[in-house]
């Protein structure tokens, strides 16, 4: 399978047939053909170069002329303001092949013949018939000691199309890992707010199937290969293409009852061969508040996602990329690998100490967690919760295995809660039925009945109107089936987070 | 020569020349006579008047077998009361009118002269007395042309109630004559229970009976009867229109009186005679008050192209021009009523697709178009494309055929057309020689998009011969293969699609519709979202712009006012139009992208209106050493706060130069900006401090964002139900900022666009209304754009107090719920400046409260404040550490 087209790192080309179109294609291409400045502000590999990279072939046979320039590249040949002006200035010129070699405009030193180069090539497509798009990409490494002046020409371009209708020839695609906010960074004149900001949206079922088609598996196999990419990565583009690389690779053939197994296991290579991608998320260990942060409002239900008006929101959501909205509009870990990939940062031990939770010993408690679980439940419990949480090396208190026989009911989930660091409460009609208000007595009869709480974890199994003393706990969701490996996955990590800090 | 016994003008008042309308008079004559009131209705010309004189007659009565006495009629001509005022007016209009027709008034001199409280009284007085004195007779009131009546603004409830009661109380009878039922929307408005208590006798066309008795027996009456294939030629000329028969008839029997026989070529005389010289006005008439559909529908019946798909389709519109008598049911289908209709509507329905019908609806039908030379072709072609050009007045600019294609290509200058919409002056126009579009013309057409359509245009229409379902196909097939990968749309319009742009009364609009119902929306929408509004969107500001206009020759001005609240915008509509207009010079320059004082002088002015002056200075730097002095001169500079900082770390050079020239005389400055410029323009030892009147920027009224929303949407055709409501949902949200106004419309636009809809509804504006991406992106974004940490958290901790807010309690907030103590004139400053540069906030004297009053709202739906709070907070601790 490994002729498949799958492209895993370095942008697509034009007509790849592994791209797959989003909303945002055509919105980009409804702005492009109003000339509008298009802002594609998303982490690094999220498909904007290939955006890119598919405007360009659609638009050039159609009067449009690129530039592209990647500003990654300038920055290293900078050195001074004037050389980085002029460097870019050749680059885009020698793209704008329209123009005739001996009518090209002096390349630009600083902000003021940035404008003027800029009238020169607005004026030249004017003419011609053209328009011109200038791609700048990598944005994030536009040095910032002129990069205020430099978007101020930007933008008074756009602001004077008006009065001088050359400029309706002249057209900007901004791309990067950014905060457009901070492109001017200027309290005293307006910032680039004259951009249309156009989001890559991870792929939805549909588009990663588009993807998974080209694996060439029959279709009940395609159906379930890519239900279960979806579930590790979400849609996210770069993930995708990974995945359905590794499964093109592999030699063992895909079916149905093998087609999640495989796919685990591709993530599995992903983890272990992954020298790039991952890395923003595994540098938020030189940021443990941030950290902190981000696990705080994607375990908070209510943290509604506010990346317009929320600097850390857009932060971790369009720089880092580890968050994004739910379809709810409450803040969410981005996707299954990057939720694993944060429960393993390692935040070094050498840093702000104190700024990190102090763990509670191990050793302090005999067990890890504590099931309180309806016997209507029993199955769920036994087959599934336990064995993974026991998987992943926790110790886990259970009624019927451990359990003193011969010793009240109640005075044995008394010792099991006391000994256990966390308590697991499977909420299911049933349990609120059965088993609330034995543990309610626990909690009142405690001295600490507020540490006792705060050691709970409700694991939401089924929709039931839970008890107020529990509905204010952060639940982990096992409703939505495939979601499940994700908040189990989600769980051993809060259990662990205390544990490992 | 005889005398003529047909009526072809003014209403039948001799009963003996009356045909027809036995059963509607017989009815009319039975309610009448047991004291029920009637309603006439008819459409014009059919012979309401005529009927209501005959109705009214004795003879009528007793010809029908019914005793007339006692029963008084009085002909009311609603034609003379349409204007009269006061309501009183119409009360005495009446009385007089009874006074005037009745035989015998000598019992009502009494009531004549008495001096009643008021008009109506009086009237009430007459009809007593006359019940009194006619002893137990009755009286009827004729209305004719009732609608005339009905438009009068004092014919309101009281007016018509005070009708019924006459009814009720005084067994007045009423009959009414209009064109519509009374329970049509019209007398809706007139909304009164009067209209309950009329029974309604409707006028239609002759049977065939009645029209041949009509045509046929007057002439027999004086003794030069019609040969019978006259009878024939006059009823299928004219059908049973009774009016159209008398016409028919009085020419037909002019020419037979005249010569005593009818020859052969009598009959095109005839024919020339009835339809040019005397029907065709009245043709026009009927034409000129059809809606679009309806007109469609006659086009296809008159060329007998109607299918019963389009038939069943269309049945509500066939009833409408059934109810006013233009087409009749003939042989189990619709055809219109006479055959001179039938060519009429020919006529105006083909006038320019049938004649350049060669290429569509003849050829189109049949497989000739098809084996069309391409030369042949072409020219068939270019002959209907410089009929539309008539038609809208378009200009041909280009022609040509696509080698080894079925193509033929036309571009159209359409200047004008798609006036407020962004879409270029150009349209191409491709006609394909096919009633189907195949897989081998896509490429074609393709071709046609890479090679020739450019940056010059964004949309093409695609002329196809056929019909549905093969354009269905076709559209289905264009969106699939190019829409996708080509920037442009292909709009695709059929035989039947011109049929219905010829017919419609504004064709111009029509074609927009048509190909406004196909294109992408977000692309053409005017809304600006980024960057200063076009002059075509600008609305409202009048005040500003007549102060800054009166006052800006001999004084500078400087805006202020918050992001995006339109400084720019105004700016450019002073320079681009009202400055120019009133007789001065203008330059204009953005600041912001000269940080120094030398790149200021350095920079090359670009920007003059209405033209750079002769000798014109080239650098801003010139300008300061010699202004223009041919007109006033006015310099307009853009953000200019970007000057402050610079500029007062060099001695205020600039603007000590700037103010001189204003003091001198020699030119006047129009300066925008926000916090910088204001902190300046108050700043004693600023030279800006009484330099320029400050004039601050705030939100628009309500009339600006009527128009905002409304010309606009006018302009892309979309269809907005109950607009009112409409614009004040989007008022009452937005509070009138122009910015999130026009972000509001614009995601409407694109979820029509989604939607394949034209048509809004408020479930739609609530629905963006309450999206949480545009009240966080859009709404709260942009209200908040340059305001501070501070500012923000003032917002924040203010939207969950209900009530206003004064400074002391504002701190109080920030310490016991921020946790931050800012000292009382950074709180105040703040305060103030979301007064007047963001809008959101407005004094009084209870203190501050929310003046866009949605704010708290929005904030609680897309925030959780309490995380907002503390990332606000840091940012807010941050920029103190800076400071």
């Amino acid at each position: 399978m490994s002729d498949r087209p799958f492209q895993a790192g370095g942008p697509l080309l034009a007509g790849s047939p592994v791209y797959i179109t989003r909303k945002a294609d055509d919105r980009a291409a409804a702005h492009l053909r109003r000339m509008e400045y298009i802002t594609l502000v998303e982490p690094r590999e999220h498909g904007k170069t290939s955006l890119i990279n598919r405007l360009i072939g659609q638009f050039s046979t159609q009067g449009y002329a690129f530039a592209y320039r990647d500003l990654m590249a300038a920055q290293s040949s900078a050195g001074s303001p004037a050389n980085w002006y002029a460097s870019l200035g050749k680059w885009l010129l020698r793209q704008l092949r329209f123009i005739p070699r001996d009518q090209r405009p002096k390349p630009p030193t600083d902000s003021a013949s940035w404008e003027d180069f800029l009238a020169d090539v607005a004026e030249h497509a004017e003419v011609a018939g053209q328009n011109v798009v200038i791609a700048l990409d990598e944005i994030g490494a536009m040095p910032s000691d002129w990069a205020t002046d430099f978007f101020s020409v930007v933008r008074s371009v756009y602001t004077s199309r008006q009065s001088l209708p050359f400029w309706q020839h002249l057209t900007f695609v901004i791309a990067g890992a950014f905060n457009p906010r901070e492109l001017i960074q200027d309290d005293t004149v307006s910032n680039f707010n004259v951009d249309q900001r156009i989001p890559l949206d991870d792929f939805d079922l549909s588009q990663v199937k588009q993807l998974v088609a080209h694996l060439d598996l029959p279709d009940d196999v395609t159906e379930a290969v890519t239900e279960r990419i979806h579930c590790w990565t979400d849609g996210q583009p770069y993930l995708c293409q990974r995945l359905c690389l590794y499964l093109a690779e592999k030699e063992e053939p895909v079916i149905v009852s093998n087609a999640s197994a495989i796919v685990d296991g591709a993530v599995e290579c992903f983890f272990h061969d992954d020298t790039h991608h991952l890395t923003r998320i595994k540098d938020l260990a030189a940021d443990p508040d941030l950290l902190d942060y981000a696990q705080r409002i994607t375990s908070e239900p209510q943290s509604c996602f506010n990346a317009a008006l929320n600097d850390k929101h857009f932060r971790l959501a369009h720089i880092i990329g580890v968050i994004k909205a739910g379809p709810d509009g409450r803040c969410r870990i981005r996707n299954r690998v990057y939720g694993r990939a944060m429960v393993e940062v390692e935040v070094p031990s050498d840093l702000d100490a104190a700024k990190k939770p102090q763990p509670q010993s191990r050793d302090e408690f005999q067990y890890d967690a504590f099931i309180s679980y309806s016997h209507e439940d029993s199955a769920w419990v036994r087959d599934t919760l336990l064995p993974h949480l026991e998987g992943n090396g926790l110790r886990v208190c259970i009624d019927f295995r451990d359990f003193e026989p011969g010793v009240a009911s109640l005075v044995n989930m008394e010792n099991a809660v006391e000994c256990s660091r966390k308590t697991l409460i499977v909420l299911t009609p049933d349990w609120v039925e059965s088993e609330w208000a034995a543990f309610e007595s626990l909690l009142i009869q405690t001295d600490d009945p507020a540490g006792r709480r705060a050691r709970m974890i409700p694991l939401r199994l089924k929709p039931c109107e839970p008890p107020k003393r529990i509905a204010m706990l952060t639940y982990v969701d096992f409703i939505q089936p495939p979601e499940l490996e994700f908040q189990l996955q989600r769980l051993v990590g809060a259990i662990k987070d205390i544990e490992e800090g | 020569m005889q005398d003529n016994p047909y009526f072809h003008i003014g209403p039948i008042r001799s009963q003996q020349y009356f045909y027809g309308r036995a059963k509607e008079t017989m009815l009319a004559l039975s309610l009448l006579r047991t004291g029920q009131c009637v309603s006439v209705v008819g459409p014009r010309r059919i012979g309401k008047t005529s009927f209501l004189l005959h109705i009214s007659s004795p003879e009528t009565w007793k010809h029908y077998g019914f005793d007339p006495s006692g029963i008084h009629m009085i002909h009311i001509d609603c034609e003379g009361l349409s204007d009269l005022s006061p309501e009183e007016a119409l009360y005495e209009a009446l009385g007089s009118e009874i006074l005037a027709q009745l035989p015998d008034i000598s019992y009502l001199t009494k009531v004549v002269d008495t001096d009643a409280k008021s008009a109506y009284f009086r009237l009430r007085s007459i009809i007593k007395e006359f019940r009194v004195a006619a002893d137990a007779g009755s009286m009827v009131l004729l209305f004719d042309e009732f609608e005339t009546l009905a438009r009068n603004p004092h014919s309101d409830d009281r007016f018509f109630s005070a009708l019924r009661a006459l009814h009720t109380n005084y067994s007045v009878v009423h009959v009414l004559a209009t064109s519509s039922p009374l329970h049509a929307p019209e007398a809706d408005s007139i909304g009164s229970h009067f209209f309950n208590i009329f029974h309604q006798i409707m006028l239609g066309l002759f049977c065939d009976d009645e029209a041949f008795d009509l045509i046929a027996r007057p002439a027999e009456t004086v003794g030069t009867p019609f040969p019978s294939e006259v009878v024939k030629f006059i009823h299928d000329l004219a059908g049973g229109h009774p009016f159209m028969l008398q016409v028919a008839c009085f020419y037909a029997f002019e020419i037979l009186a005249s010569k005593g026989r009818f020859d052969g070529d009598d009959y095109a005389t005839l024919e020339a005679m009835v339809t040019q010289d005397q029907l065709e006005p009245h043709f026009e008439y009927y034409w000129s008050h059809l809606s679009d559909e309806e007109r469609l529908v006659l086009a296809k019946l008159s060329t007998g192209e109607s299918t019963p798909s389009f038939l069943k389709r269309t049945a509500h519109v066939l009833r409408e021009l059934e109810g006013k008598a233009l087409i009749v049911v003939q042989d189990s289908s619709y055809v219109p009523f006479s055959s001179a209709f039938a060519e009429f509507i020919r006529d105006r329905a083909g006038r320019y697709s049938v004649e350049m019908g060669e290429v569509y609806t003849s050829l189109g039908a049949t497989q000739a178009a098809f084996d069309l030379k391409p030369q042949e072709f072409l020219h068939r072609a270019r002959e209907f494309v410089e009929r539309l050009c008539q038609r809208l007045d378009f200009g041909l600019l280009s022609q040509s055929s696509l080698p080894d294609s079925r193509l033929s290509l036309f571009t159209l200058d359409t200047r004008g057309f798609f006036q407020g919409i962004r879409l270029p002056d150009t349209l191409p126009l491709l006609f394909i020689q096919r009633d189907r579009l195949l897989e081998s013309d896509m490429e074609g057409v393709r071709q046609y998009l890479v090679d020739e359509m450019g940056t010059a245009h964004r949309i093409a229409l695609l002329a196809l011969l056929g019909r549905e379902p093969a354009a269905e196909r076709a559209r289905k097939m264009l969106f699939d293969k190019l829409r996708q990968v080509y920037a442009y749309d292909v709009v695709l319009l059929t035989a039947d699609d011109w049929l219905r742009i010829n017919v419609a009364q504004d064709p111009a609009r029509e074609l927009r519709k048509e190909i406004l119902a196909y294109v992408d929306l977000v692309t053409t929408s005017p809304f600006i979202i980024t960057g200063p509004t076009t002059d075509d969107i600008f609305f409202g500001r009048e005040h500003e712009l007549r102060e800054i206009t009166d006052s800006v020759g001999f004084s500078s001005f400087a805006v202020i006012g918050g992001r995006r609240i339109g400084k720019s915008s105004l700016l450019g509509r002073l320079h681009r139009v009202r400055l120019p207009a009133a007789g001065f010079l203008t330059a204009c320059h953005d600041c912001s992208t000269t940080p120094g004082y030398e790149d200021f002088l350095t920079t090359p002015i670009r920007d003059w209106c209405p033209e750079p002056p002769p000798d014109a200075p080239a650098t801003l730097g010139e300008l300061i050493q010699s202004t223009p002095d041919d007109k006033p001169f006015v310099l307009l500079l853009d953000e200019a706060d970007k000057l402050i900082p610079a500029d007062r770390a060099n001695n205020w050079r600039l603007f000590n130069a700037l103010r001189a020239l204003a003091t001198s005389g020699h030119a006047q400055f129009l300066l925008s900006g926000e916090r910088t410029l204001r902190d300046a323009l108050r700043d004693p030892a600023s030279p800006l401090f009484n330099f320029a009147n400050e004039m601050l920027l705030g939100l628009l009224d309500f009339g600006a964002v009527e128009e905002l929303v409304t010309r606009p949407m006018k302009q892309l055709e979309i269809e907005m139900v109950n607009e009112k409501t409409i614009v004040d949902s989007i008022w009452a949200f937005t509070s009138g900022h122009p910015n999130v106004v026009q972000r509001l419309c614009h995601r409407l636009v694109e979820r029509l666009n989604e939607q394949g809809t034209r048509r809004i509804a408020v479930d739609d504006v609530n629905a963006v209304i309450e999206d949480p991406q545009f009240q966080e992106v859009d709404f709260l974004q942009t209200y908040w754009e340059a305001a501070s940490p501070l500012e923000k958290i003032i917002t924040l901790l203010l939207s969950r107090e209900a009530r206003a807010c004064r400074l002391k309690e504002a701190r109080r907030l920030l310490s016991e719920q921020a946790g931050i103590q800012p000292s009382a004139t950074a709180t105040k400053e703040a305060l103030d400046r979301l007064v007047d540069l963001r809008s959101i906030l407005k004094r009084s004297q209870a203190g501050y409260s929310f003046a866009v009053e949605a704010f708290p709202r929005v904030l609680a739906n897309t925030t959780t404040v309490e995380d907002l709070l503390e990332v606000l907070v840091e940012q807010y601790e941050r920029t103190e550490a800076r400071a």
